[in-house]
């Protein structure tokens, strides 16, 4: 539901139409107690057809203006393909730091496995700008987007879950930041790098994945760790360990790049040859000009406008004409 | 320039006319009944006072308004906007920017020295959309706060936040520069440069800045050195990062030109004294000149959409309209 709105809390405007609607019948209902008894069979129109009438063009107002509360949280649906022309490339690597990244299913751990895996990439993207936001329980761009390997390297050298104070694990953070950090005015391809075993304390990496979606930007999701897992301490200072087995969520971090479209690609970072698969994908967009196709929603303020106008016009008709058929 | 892109649910704007004339020609009629309402003795009537009246006309304006307002939306106004775009990386420039505490002193126009430079890094900033500003930051130690990047809003956060002692007391001049010529050496921007902006001499690092500075002339690197703010005794107002303490008092402020001049002839490059924020401009405008922006590759159209706005005023007038009537007026039907 929330993917069919831009905005979907502003549907919450919508909801006051029921109590104004209960309202006006309710009070309309008092008042007909009184008067219509004295009216019935006697005055110019029965008083069974008045009370249709008010109830029909109150139900009708009442949706109308649900309508338009509707319209003015951006409807979407549908989608259309866009030309987008591309020259260069611009790659955002979120890694995610949060404890659960600490942990040594894969050798030595899956955040210095992460970082190493990052690096070679980084190296690779010859003609590519590079920057890293680092995700724990939120998002923060570290390395803004730039051609400059020496920083890029050396933050992934030093990179700890000490780095962001932020409790928990909230990848979809991550992705949201790096959105953010895409600037407007350049032309290169956007591809968001997310580094994560799938762990998930709060937030929502699907959402996130909804917005990279609309964006126009690929994601690559490289899981890190195992299927099997290893213990966590959760609560490592407290008297009595509490152990979690923390574990790659392979099929949770796959819906999430199923969402996020575009091209994108889940690998699973222990596999040999994953490098290439993410390498190749960014590779055919990092020299020359081209030309791609982004799909993107279709908002349908007209549809909606035009459901609440006939509504409102239906509520406007519908006294009067029953009105004067009986007279 | 405004355009719709479905003008034709202007037709609906007149339906409100034709309301009136089928509720006049009693084609519609209004729900509506007689009834003699009465209290003997009691004072007459009055069903149509003036304030009742000025109620209605209230009611109806803001309703018309709003129904306005609401097939304004419908016709999908948008404005088209045409965005420039830029590939590569442009040209590469690094601002060292000294924040030892005398930084800290009001002499340019009431100011202090390193708002004057940060205002002036600002202004530099939006004229060069496709280039790419780092920032290095020079106390007692050097530090690089951006890399060289195009990310606009990323280098003026950081920017921002930069504060006055934030590295130590000292003017580490020398690891600046090293440090800025370490990230600019790769040869990956059109152009390079590096505007050092200073009030004091180096003090303190383990580099002597004109040993840095050949490295400027050996890699092709433009070096832009300015020299802040007046001789003499000027006030000083800023807050110790470390302590937390307000430091306020006078300070001698002194430096010797000489060897920033020195440093910028080592580089082949620009030494300008800035005394105030008019000759502050004027390095900015030779770096601008010296170094020029990049070109845009294209320009790419954007829809600006303004059906949201236009919603959310109907809701508030058709809601306003709505309460006057029935809570104001106490309408009934």
């Amino acid at each position: 539901m929330t993917s069919l709105f831009d905005r979907p809390e502003y549907l919450a405007l919508a909801l006051p139409a029921i109590p104004a609607a209960v309202f006006v019948l309710v009070r309309w209902k008092r008042m007909a107690s009184l008067v219509l008894p004295a009216l019935l069979n006697t005055g110019p129109r029965p008083a069974v057809s008045i009370f249709r009438a008010v109830v029909v063009r109150t139900v009708c107002y009442a949706l109308a203006w649900m309508l338009v509360a509707c319209a003015f949280a951006s409807p979407r649906w549908g989608t259309k393909l866009l030309p987008v022309r591309q020259e260069g490339a611009s790659v955002l690597f979120v890694l995610d730091i949060s404890r659960s990244m600490t942990v040594g299913d894969v050798a030595p751990d899956r955040l210095s496995y992460a970082a190493e895996y990052a690096s070679v990439l980084a190296d690779r993207f010859v003609n590519a700008r590079v920057g890293i936001v680092l995700a724990k329980g939120s998002g923060i761009l570290a390395i803004p987007l730039t051609a400059d390997r020496r920083s890029v390297r050396d933050l992934l050298n030093a990179v700890s879950p000490a780095m962001l104070s932020s409790a928990g694990s909230n990848p979809g953070s991550g992705l949201e930041a790096a959105l953010a950090s895409f600037p407007a005015s350049s032309a290169a391809s956007r591809t968001i790098v997310l580094f994560t075993d799938g762990d998930e304390t709060s937030g929502s990496l699907l959402e996130a994945a909804r917005s990279v979606q609309k964006s126009g930007a690929s994601l690559v999701v490289v899981g890190i760790g195992t299927e099997e897992g290893e213990a966590i301490d959760v609560y490592p200072g407290a008297s009595e360990p509490t152990f979690y087995t923390t574990r790659l969520q392979e099929d949770f971090l796959r819906q999430a790049v199923r969402i996020a479209g575009n091209g994108s690609l889940y690998v699973n970072g222990s596999d040999a040859g994953s490098a290439l698969d993410v390498i190749s994908l960014v590779d055919g967009s990092q020299n020359g000009s081209r030309m791609v196709y982004s799909r993107t929603g279709v908002y349908r303020y007209g549809e909606v406008l035009a459901a609440a106008f006939l509504l409102f016009a239906a509520g406007c008709v519908a006294g009067g004409r029953v009105w004067r058929k009986r007279m | 320039m405004i355009s719709f892109a479905r003008p034709l649910f202007f037709v609906l704007l007149c339906a409100l006319p034709l309301y009136a004339v089928l509720l006049k020609t009693r084609i519609l009629g209004r729900i509506e009944f007689p009834l003699t309402i009465g209290d003997w003795d009691g004072s007459p009537f009055r069903w149509n006072s003036p304030a009742l009246r000025f109620a209605r006309f209230v009611a109806v304006v803001f309703f018309v308004a709003a129904f306005g307002l609401a097939v304004t939306a419908a016709a999908g106004p948008v404005r088209f906007i045409q965005e420039r775009m830029y590939s590569g990386n442009g040209a590469g420039i690094i601002f060292a920017l000294d924040v030892s505490p005398s930084m800290a002193a009001r002499d340019m126009q009431g100011g202090s020295r390193l708002e004057a430079a940060k205002s002036g890094i600002r202004s530099f900033a939006a004229q060069r959309p496709g280039d790419s500003l780092g920032l290095v930051a020079i106390g007692s130690d050097a530090a690089l706060l951006v890399p060289p990047t195009r990310d606009e809003a990323a280098f003026l956060s950081r920017l921002d936040s930069l504060s006055i002692g934030e590295l130590g007391d000292g003017s580490a001049i020398g690891l600046g520069l090293a440090v800025a010529a370490a990230h600019l050496v790769d040869r990956q921007y059109s152009r390079s440069a590096v505007i050092l902006m200073t009030d004091g001499e180096n003090n303190a690092g383990e580099i002597h800045p004109n040993t840095a500075a050949r490295l400027y002339h050996t890699h092709g690197i433009s070096l832009f050195v300015t020299g802040i703010g007046t001789r003499g005794e000027v006030p000083v107002d800023y807050t110790d990062p470390s302590t937390g303490n307000r430091v306020t008092g006078m300070l001698s402020s002194e430096f010797s030109e000489n060897a920033l001049k020195e440093i910028a002839d080592a580089a082949d490059g620009y030494y300008l004294s800035s005394p105030d924020s008019a000759s502050l401009e004027y390095v900015f405008d030779l770096a601008d000149e010296s170094v020029p922006p990049a070109a845009s590759s294209w320009t790419r159209t954007m829809e600006q959409r303004f059906e949201q706005p236009l919603l959310g005023a109907a809701l508030v007038l058709f809601a306003l309209s709505w309460i006057v009537r029935r809570l104001v007026m106490g309408a009934l039907i």
